[in-house]
């Protein structure tokens, strides 16, 4: 009984253990903060300026690159996303590959997380195809009781979204998605240069 | 009893990992607790009111004109008092500027040396690759990430008072609004 005892609980633990995931791998505590590109009014115009949205699974987070040198540099987090089902735009793969650094300050990508993202292809010439959540309000996930939480953004229209289900969302994005063809709202421009 | 103990230890173990999950837990109103009665959250300097900043040989002339406004900014109108150092060792900031790619920011800022609630060193990071910014843009963003060094978080929506702690760079404003003072005032 008493060897039971302690093999439940060593399984216990093992279970427990068996629920970490590694994290990015960076040289900096958790504080990170950035001053985005851009900071979205309404979900039309996320979806406006996002190139591909879809419910996807995290199956892998790994170190990524790094990019700068000696305390300049920066170290992303490369994420494997499943394509379970795309809400918006168009991709051939089953899945994608994120980069991550900065914009998910509140919760850098777990293997599991599972929800609805709103991506950007980098095109930044600097290494393979990779994408990033378009900016810190692109990304609401399943709290695992199938209602959706924002955890990077407490902006009014990503708080009203916090609770709806996964087809919900997919409604609201559909509905967007109808007034990006139809050319009523525009993706956001960042004014640099101007000003 | 003695023979729960096992498994009693490994439910409080299990229980403290996972309540120490960051996961699907909102973040508190972003602006209104990040400094000010206590300093509760992470975007805090603490070690006084003068901080040291040092500029890496990455940041162009032309960034440090505009980064050097908005430290003026900061300490003309606020408690602060900053003053430029020759050595990243000898500061409290330090500014890097490089072509980090589309990674959606323009400027970020990053606690590299955490003690509770206090960041004793910020590195603070410019984007080239976003851009081209004018020499009041740079300003905004130097006093953006300036302000978030002092523990000034962000706000979601264009303020009445305009301020270059304003979400996103949809909006170039270089000074801090009466709220942000306040807060810097009140806890420098």
């Amino acid at each position: 009984m008493e060897r039971a005892t302690w093999f439940a609980a060593i399984l216990l633990l093992a279970v427990a253990s068996s629920c970490t995931t590694s994290h990015p791998s960076t040289n900096e505590s958790s504080s990170v903060i950035p001053m985005q590109l851009f900071y979205f009014s309404s979900l039309p115009e996320m979806v406006a300026t996002s190139d591909l949205v879809i419910e996807g699974t995290v199956k892998s987070v790994e170190p990524g690159r790094v990019v700068g040198e000696g305390d300049a540099a920066i170290q992303f987090g490369q994420v494997t996303l499943s394509v379970n089902r795309v809400l918006f735009g168009k991709t051939e793969f089953s899945s994608v590959v994120l980069e991550e650094f900065g914009l998910e300050s509140g919760h850098p990508s777990q293997v599991g997380d599972h929800g609805v993202y709103f991506l950007t292809q980098k095109n930044d010439g600097q290494g393979p195809q990779f994408f990033r959540i378009v900016n810190s309000q692109g990304r609401f996930l399943d709290d695992g009781d199938s209602k959706l939480i924002a955890i990077d953004d407490q902006s009014v229209w990503v708080k009203l979204i916090e609770g709806m289900s996964l087809s919900e969302l997919q409604a609201e994005v559909d509905v967007a998605a109808t007034a990006v063809r139809q050319g009523r709202v525009e993706p956001a421009k960042p004014n640099f240069g101007q000003g | 009893m003695a023979r729960r103990a096992p498994i009693a230890l490994a439910l409080v173990f299990v229980s403290s990992f996972v309540v120490s999950i960051p996961a699907i837990t909102a973040q508190a109103n972003p602006f209104g607790p990040a400094i000010g009665g206590g300093c509760a959250e992470d975007w805090c300097y603490n070690e006084n009111n003068h901080p040291r900043i040092w500029y890496a040989n990455s940041v162009t002339q032309a960034w440090i004109t505009s980064l050097e406004n908005a430290r003026f900014e900061l300490n003309v109108t606020t408690d602060i008092n900053s003053t430029t150092v020759a050595a990243h060792d000898n500061s409290d900031w330090s500014n890097y500027l490089a072509n980090y790619g589309n990674t959606g920011w323009a400027g970020i800022t990053n606690c590299m040396d955490r003690n509770g609630d206090i960041c004793r060193h910020w590195h603070l990071r410019y984007n080239t690759y976003q851009g081209p910014f004018t020499s009041l843009q740079k300003q905004t963003i130097g006093c953006h990430e300036f302000g978030h060094s002092v523990g000034l978080f962000h706000y979601g929506t264009h303020q009445t008072n305009p301020s270059c702690m304003e979400e996103g760079i949809m909006h170039f404003h270089q000074q801090y609004n009466p709220h942000d003072k306040s807060h810097i005032n009140g806890y420098y």
